[in-house]
């Protein structure tokens, strides 16, 4: 999977000053910015501090040295101006570290031993590939992403689209990597269990 | 030992290769016994791959957007 943001002819016309590189830039990462933004300081704030970093992201482009990927250091402004604006608004993390350790599966999956009663089923579409090319299917994996709790989202984003570290994840979104871990067994939990339900029947 | 109940908590860290020593030795022989719990794992790899690979689709802005935040940003623009 090559990123737009990994693409060294585009950080070459970035840090060259190129307007239309940056514009490219903003379309393939804003959306992405604001689920962060959105899991820190929350819905109301969210686009005002998106905005903000992406002035400070315009400013610093030309310094940027590559030491982490462009994907990175943006999401680490974004989260920094993020930050601020909640300790300028004297408010609480939209999200604090959360307080069950355990994702639950149905209760009924498993027996009082711990073993399976309702194992998982086979999947009759199998890859990532065939997946996406059933409509329906696509259509339900969508929704489930839109309605995804923020931190859920957030980290789904930070760690499985952006493969960043959980280490990095952690420090980006203040949380303890232990509850990072939670969260994105969550939110992968949440999308097999679309998946799961299309495959037995046919709808979402 | 492992059961199933525990393995499918640590299924995202193992895909993560988040356990060293014991623990994953413990989770790798509980594999090794348990086809429940293989396939448990494959789908939940498989749906984090194929939630990325449309979440990188669906999260994106297009030259609309774009061209609004930066009229925001550039000084020579409309924006502040
Ligand atoms: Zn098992």
């Amino acid at each position: 999977m090559s990123l737009p943001a990994d693409d060294q002819e585009l950080i070459r016309r970035l840090k060259m000053g190129d307007n239309n590189a940056f514009k490219q830039l903003i379309s393939s990462y804003h959306p992405k910015l604001l689920i962060v933004a959105r899991a820190i300081v929350g819905d109301v704030f969210a686009e005002d501090v998106t905005q903000e970093a992406w002035s400070s992201i315009y400013k610093a482009i030309a310094k940027f040295e590559g030491r982490s990927s462009l994907s990175t250091w943006m999401i680490q402004i974004v989260s920094n101006e993020a930050k601020s604006r909640l300790r300028r608004e004297k408010r609480h993390s939209s999200f604090g570290d959360i307080d069950e350790v355990r994702p639950e599966l149905d209760a009924n999956s498993f027996n009082g031993g711990g073993h399976w009663v309702n194992p998982p089923s086979h999947w009759d579409i199998n890859t990532p590939e065939l997946m996406l090319q059933e409509d329906q299917l696509r259509h339900c994996i969508e929704h489930t992403l839109t309605i995804l709790p923020e931190n859920q989202k957030a980290v789904f984003l930070l760690r499985d689209v952006e493969q960043h570290s959980l280490e990095t994840i952690a420090e980006q979104l203040s949380l303890s990597e232990a509850n990072v871990r939670v969260i994105l067994h969550r939110a992968r939990l949440q999308l097999m269990k679309t998946i799961n339900h299309y495959q037995e029947t046919g709808e979402c | 030992m492992l059961n199933c109940r525990q393995f499918t908590d640590l299924a995202s860290d193992d895909i993560d290769l988040q356990h060293t020593g014991w623990k994953r030795l413990e989770i790798r022989a509980h594999l090794m016994i348990c086809r429940h719990c293989r396939r448990f794992r494959r789908h939940l790899d498989r749906s984090r791959q194929t939630g990325a690979a449309l979440a990188q689709q669906l999260w994106r802005g297009d030259d609309a957007m774009a061209d609004m935040i930066f009229s925001r940003i550039n000084p020579s623009n409309s924006g502040k």
